[in-house]
C-alpha cells in the first residue's frame, strides 16, 4: 500500500520536476520578506522615511519598528494573507493541470487506485507549501541578518516562529476544498476563482468580525494581519477550519472515484 | 475467454442519449473496429468501458471480470482516449518513467523496448510539447502498449499519422493480435478500419446499428453498370427487352442486376446492334464512405 503512495509519489516529482511554476511561486512568495526587508529599511533610515511617505506611512499604520519582532511579525502575516493566494495557486496547479493538459483521463485506469494517486497529489501539495513556508523563512532570516535588526534575543522570537509555523498549517489545511473545485471544474479557472472569491471573503468577513468562523480568514487572524480580532479565535474556529479541509479532502476523493470522467 | 463483452450498456447526459442499449463483444485475438460519426458515441463507450464513466444501465465485462470498482486486471489493458496528451515539459522518456511507475512495471527495458516499437528512439529527450502531432499520437501509443497489455482500446489511434505511420501501426496491432492480444479500435473513416479490422460494428446516434465480418464488407457494397448513349430512352427500351434491371438516373442508365455487372460486354454488344453504342459504360462499385453513409441512413 505504502509502496503504490511512493510510487505516486515518484510520479508527481517528475511532473513538477521540470515545471517552471514551482520556481515562480518561491520567486513570487519571497516578495513577502523582500517587501518587510524594504520596510525595515525605511523604518532604520528617518531620512528615507521622511522620503517614502507611502511606505512609511503603512509602516506606521501597522505600527511596525525596526526590529526582529516586528519583522517576523511581517512574515507571520504575509503567510497568513499571502499564503492562502500561493497555496491555493499550488493546490490549482497540481490538480487542476491534469485537466488543463489533458493527461487526467491517464490517471483513470491504472493499476494503483485513483484515491492514492490523489494522496501522492495532497502530500506533494503539503510539501511544496512547507518548502516555500521556510524558504521565506529562511530569506526572511537572512534580510533580517544583513539588515542587523536589533533585538534578535528577544524571547518571543521562539513564540512568533510557532505562531508563523502554526499559521502556515492553517492556510495549508485550506488546500483540499481548491483541490476539489480544480477536479470538479476540470481546469485551473474554477480553483483559482474560487481562490479569488475566498481572499475577498476572508477580508470582508473578517472586517465584519465574523472572521473567526470563516476558514479563509482564521490564519490570517491567527498571524495578527486582523489585530485584535484575534482574540476572537477559539475552539470552534479550528473546529470549522479543520472541517472544511476534511470536507474538501472527501469530496475531492469521492468525486475522482465516482463522477463521470468525460474529458 | 471474451476481451470484451458488453451487455445493454445506455448512457444518458441530460436529454441527450449518448449510448443506447448497445451489446458487443470482442473475441480474444480479435480487432474489432467501431465506426460511427464524430458525436455518434464511440468516445463514450470507450470511457465506459475504462471505467471513466459509469453506465446508467448494462454491465461490462474485461477479460472475463466485471467491471467493479474492485476491477484489478488494469495492467492487462492499455489505452489511448481522443487525442494522446502528454505532461508537456516532461521528454518522451519521462512521460513514460511516469507510467512505468504508475503501472509498477519492474523491468525498464520495457521503456526502451516500447521506445523502439514506437519508432521514437530519436526523440527519447524532447519535450512532449516540441514533438509533432504524429510523435504525439506515437506517444499515445506508447503508453499503452508499455506494459504489453492483452487488450488494446484504442480511440482514433491513427489520428495525426502520415500514411507509412498508419501502415506501420496497422502492422503493429495485427502482430499483438496474432500473439493474442484483442484490440478494439474506433475511427470515424470506415476505409481506415476495413484494412485491420476482423469485425466491424457501426455505431450511430448512440445505438450499434450493424456489425459484421470485415470479409461480408465486400458483398455489402452496391454495384452497379453506368451507361450513357446518345438515346438513353431507346436504349433502356432495349435494354429491358432483353431483361436488364436498369433505370435512368439524371443522364446516365444504370443496370444493377448480376448479369449487368458480371458482363457489362453484353451491353455494349446489345446497344451497338441497335445502332446505340454506348459513349462511356463501366462498373461502379460503391465505396466504403458511401456504404456507411448509407447504412446510417445520410
Amino acid at each position: 500500500m505504502l509502496f503504490e503512495l511512493w510510487l505516486g509519489l515518484k510520479a508527481e516529482f517528475r511532473k513538477i520536476k521540470h515545471a517552471s511554476i514551482f520556481r515562480v511561486t518561491f520567486i513570487a512568495f519571497s516578495l513577502a520578506p523582500l517587501m518587510g526587508g524594504v520596510f525595515m529599511i525605511i523604518l532604520k533610515n528617518p531620512d528615507l522615511a521622511a522620503q517614502s511617505g507611502a511606505l512609511n506611512a503603512k509602516a506606521q499604520l501597522m505600527s511596525i519598528s525596526a526590529n526582529w519582532d516586528s519583522f517576523r511579525g511581517i512574515l507571520t502575516q504575509a503567510m497568513g494573507v499571502g499564503g492562502v493566494l500561493i497555496f491555493g495557486f499550488v493546490a490549482s496547479w497540481i490538480f487542476g493541470r491534469e485537466y488543463s493538459d489533458g493527461t487526467a483521463k491517464d490517471l483513470l485506469a491504472l493499476p494503483i487506485s485513483r484515491t492514492k494517486i490523489l494522496n501522492a497529489k495532497f502530500i506533494v501539495y503539503t510539501g511544496w507549501c512547507l518548502a516555500l513556508a521556510i524558504s521565506n523563512l529562511l530569506i526572511g532570516l537572512l534580510i533580517g541578518a544583513l539588515l542587523q535588526l536589533p533585538d534578535f534575543d528577544n524571547p518571543i522570537f521562539f513564540e512568533t516562529l510557532a505562531v508563523y509555523a502554526v499559521t502556515t498549517l492553517l492556510t495549508i489545511l485550506l488546500g483540499p476544498p481548491i483541490a476539489f473545485f480544480a477536479l470538479w471544474g476540470r481546469g485551473y479557472l474554477a480553483p483559482l476563482g474560487f481562490v479569488a472569491l475566498t481572499l475577498v471573503f476572508s477580508q470582508v468577513i473578517a472586517a465584519t468580525g465574523f472572521g473567526n468562523y470563516f476558514p479563509w480568514s482564521i490564519p490570517g487572524l491567527y498571524s495578527g494581519a486582523g489585530g485584535e480580532y484575534r482574540d476572537l479565535l477559539n475552539v470552534w474556529s479550528y473546529f470549522v477550519l479543520i472541517a472544511t479541509s476534511l470536507a474538501g479532502y472527501f469530496a475531492t476523493i469521492l468525486w475522482w472515484k465516482h463522477a463521470d470522467q468525460a474529458k | 475467454m471474451l476481451a470484451i463483452q458488453t451487455h445493454s450498456l445506455t448512457k444518458k447526459f441530460g436529454d441527450t442519449t449518448a449510448n443506447d442499449d448497445i451489446s458487443m463483444h470482442v473475441s480474444k485475438g480479435e480487432i474489432y473496429g467501431l465506426i460511427g460519426l464524430n458525436g455518434a458515441g464511440k468516445t463514450t463507450l470507450i470511457r465506459m468501458l475504462l471505467g471513466m464513466i459509469k453506465p446508467d444501465n448494462g454491465h461490462i465485462q474485461l477479460l472475463g471480470n466485471d467491471l467493479t470498482p474492485k476491477f484489478s486486471l488494469w495492467n492487462e489493458i492499455g489505452f489511448l482516449v481522443e487525442t494522446p496528451f502528454s505532461y508537456p515539459n516532461l521528454s518522451v522518456r519521462e512521460n513514460l518513467d511516469i507510467f512505468f511507475d504508475l503501472r509498477k512495471l519492474k523491468d525498464p527495458a520495457l521503456i526502451d523496448k516500447v521506445i523502439d516499437q514506437l519508432k521514437l528512439t530519436v526523440y527519447t529527450n524532447k519535450k512532449a510539447k516540441h514533438l509533432s502531432l504524429g510523435n504525439q499520437q506515437r506517444l499515445g501509443l506508447a503508453k499503452a502498449l508499455l506494459h504489453q497489455p492483452q487488450l488494446l482500446i484504442l480511440d482514433e489511434p491513427t489520428n495525426g499519422l502520415d500514411p507509412a505511420g498508419i501502415v506501420e501501426i496497422r502492422t503493429l496491432l495485427r502482430s499483438l493480435t496474432e500473439n493474442g492480444a484483442s484490440v478494439l479500435i474506433s475511427s470515424h473513416l470506415l476505409s481506415e478500419v476495413a484494412q485491420i479490422a476482423h469485425r466491424i460494428g457501426i455505431i450511430h446516434e448512440g445505438k450499434l446499428i450493424k456489425e459484421l465480418f470485415a470479409e461480408e464488407l465486400e458483398t455489402q457494397l452496391i454495384k452497379k453498370v453506368v451507361i450513357h448513349t446518345k438515346d438513353n430512352g431507346q436504349a433502356i427500351t432495349h435494354l429491358k427487352k432483353s431483361e436488364f434491371d436498369t433505370q435512368i438516373v439524371g443522364d446516365r442508365i444504370y443496370a444493377t442486376d448480376e448479369k449487368a455487372i458480371t458482363s457489362p460486354e453484353l451491353i455494349t454488344k446489345l446497344l451497338s446492334d441497335a445502332d446505340l453504342p454506348p459513349t462511356e459504360i463501366y462498373v461502379n462499385k460503391e465505396n466504403l464512405e458511401m456504404y456507411f453513409l448509407r447504412i446510417i441512413g445520410k
